[in-house]
């Protein structure tokens, strides 16, 4: 037998470095060769010691290099600590700006209407009425209010807006009146339509039924005759917040959507939705 | 310095790429033992086992990183924390005395083939651990060691090892090493 076959094929057998053919018949010869194992597991030993030293030398590199241990000092959790607040502080700063001196709890900030936050002459009515009485069972529990600016001229004249207004008031009317004689489903069903039309931008359909009034002042937004004075009416109808079953709405005759009117400790009041 | 440049790097067997890496992603992956029940201590074990394995797998020849470094690196020290605790779980009893007195026959072998290899001289030494454990192809160890060629790193291989055996076979008989 040769010895130095021997080394070399037992060498290659231990590194993994033998064909699969090889490796068999290699391994059928060792089985044979009580010798042939034992020299195997003596060259296992030493490859396995020197690879230990080398392990052991390389550990010992890195650990001799200088780094900061892993766990959170006293500093950097203070670093971690005085960042988290001077986000806290700068993301406060950006959503609720500074306000006049006087001490109003601003509004909430409505998604659908980007205008930006509104400063009211009077803060909310904070306090639950006693009694509520009002077609609340149809508004939802989650509504945001928004309020126009109060910039003159930035009022959006577009003749769907009035109209808008009305027909959802008849709407409402028409969901209460169930006990109508007219049949309730005719007339839910035509100022749906024209709501509906509205919202989608179409023209408002002049053939469905609509007062005079309405007409006049459909017509009179159109053409520019008619022109409508933010101020005075945000003066006539000065905003103000009321609580009505545990949500916030605002009372304001100027605005966009759906009204609805509710009677509140005796007195009938219209409020904006969206 | 990118990936590649530390990868091509270290499959030459450049060190001090992997004191780069090291230091690099020393508390990333520490942090994660210590983050899941582990000390300092056994998180730099950890990591260190880990770059170990890294350092040897890289010189294969068919490695091929699909992600980064550290991502590799992180991936490995998890499966060994994993393993670890899992071991010290199984291993919370004391074991068996046949167990114990075979393992110290081991550990004595050691004991011995180690302070052999610590008598072979600094370049047998060097060439030896490159060979076997860094896996280090013939032209690299010439290249490292400034032999001639790769021939001569070959040559100066086989005539390490041999000596080695043979001062190993000094110390012991072939009999000594049977169960």
């Amino acid at each position: 037998m040769n010895k130095d076959f021997d080394v070399n094929h037992i060498e290659a057998y231990l590194l993994d470095k033998l064909s699969r053919e090889d490796k068999i018949a290699f391994q059928q010869l060792i089985e044979k060769d009580p010798i042939l194992k034992h020299e195997i597991q003596f060259q296992h030993e030493i490859i396995e010691a020197i690879c230990l030293q080398r392990k052991m030398e390389l550990k010992d590199r890195l650990t001799k290099l200088d780094i900061q241990p892993a766990s959170y000092s006293y500093w950097s959790r203070l670093a971690l600590f005085g960042s988290a607040m001077v986000v806290l502080w700068v993301g406060t700063w950006l959503v609720w700006p500074e306000t006049d001196s006087s001490t109003e709890p601003m509004p909430r900030i409505s998604l659908v209407d980007p205008r930006g936050i509104l400063q009211l002459s009077e803060p909310p009515i904070l306090a639950m009425p006693k009694s509520i009485n009002g077609a609340m069972k149809s508004a939802p529990r989650s509504i945001q209010l928004v309020q126009k600016p109060k910039v003159k001229g930035d009022y959006n004249s577009s003749s769907e807006t009035l109209s808008l207004q009305s027909s959802a008031r008849q709407l409402h009317q028409a969901e209460e009146t169930t006990n109508a004689d007219e049949s309730p489903v005719d007339n839910k069903q035509i100022y749906a339509t024209k709501l509906e039309n509205i919202r989608s931008a179409k023209k408002p359909d002049l053939a469905l039924p609509m007062s005079a009034k309405e007409e006049d002042a459909v017509k009179g937004l159109v053409d520019g005759s008619q022109e409508i004075n933010l101020e005075d009416l945000a003066a006539k109808n000065k905003p103000s917040y009321q609580y009505i079953n545990g949500d916030l709405f605002l009372y304001n005759h100027v605005s966009q959507g759906e009204v609805l009117d509710l009677e509140i400790n005796g007195q009938e009041k219209s409020f904006s939705i969206l | 310095m990118r990936d590649s440049q530390i990868l091509k790097r270290i499959k030459s067997g450049d060190e001090t790429a992997l004191d780069y890496i090291y230091k690099k992603n020393y508390k990333m992956m520490t942090r994660m033992v210590i983050n899941n029940s582990g000390t300092e201590d056994e998180a730099k074990d950890i990591y260190q086992e880990a770059i170990l394995i890294f350092w040897q797998r890289s010189k294969e020849k068919d490695f091929v990183l699909t992600s980064k470094i550290s991502t590799f690196i992180y991936s490995i020290c998890q499966n060994l924390w994993r393993k670890e605790l899992e071991r010290k779980a199984r291993h919370s009893g004391e074991m068996k005395d046949g167990k114990e007195m075979n393992d110290f026959d081991k550990k004595e072998r050691a004991e011995i083939i180690n302070q052999c290899i610590s008598s072979l001289g600094d370049t047998c030494r060097k060439v030896l651990m490159y060979y076997y454990f860094d896996n280090m192809s013939m032209q690299d160890i010439a290249k490292k060691m400034g032999f001639a060629n790769s021939d001569t790193a070959k040559t100066k291989k086989y005539k390490c090892k041999k000596e080695l055996d043979k001062l190993i076979k000094s110390k012991y008989k072939a009999t000594d090493f049977l169960d």
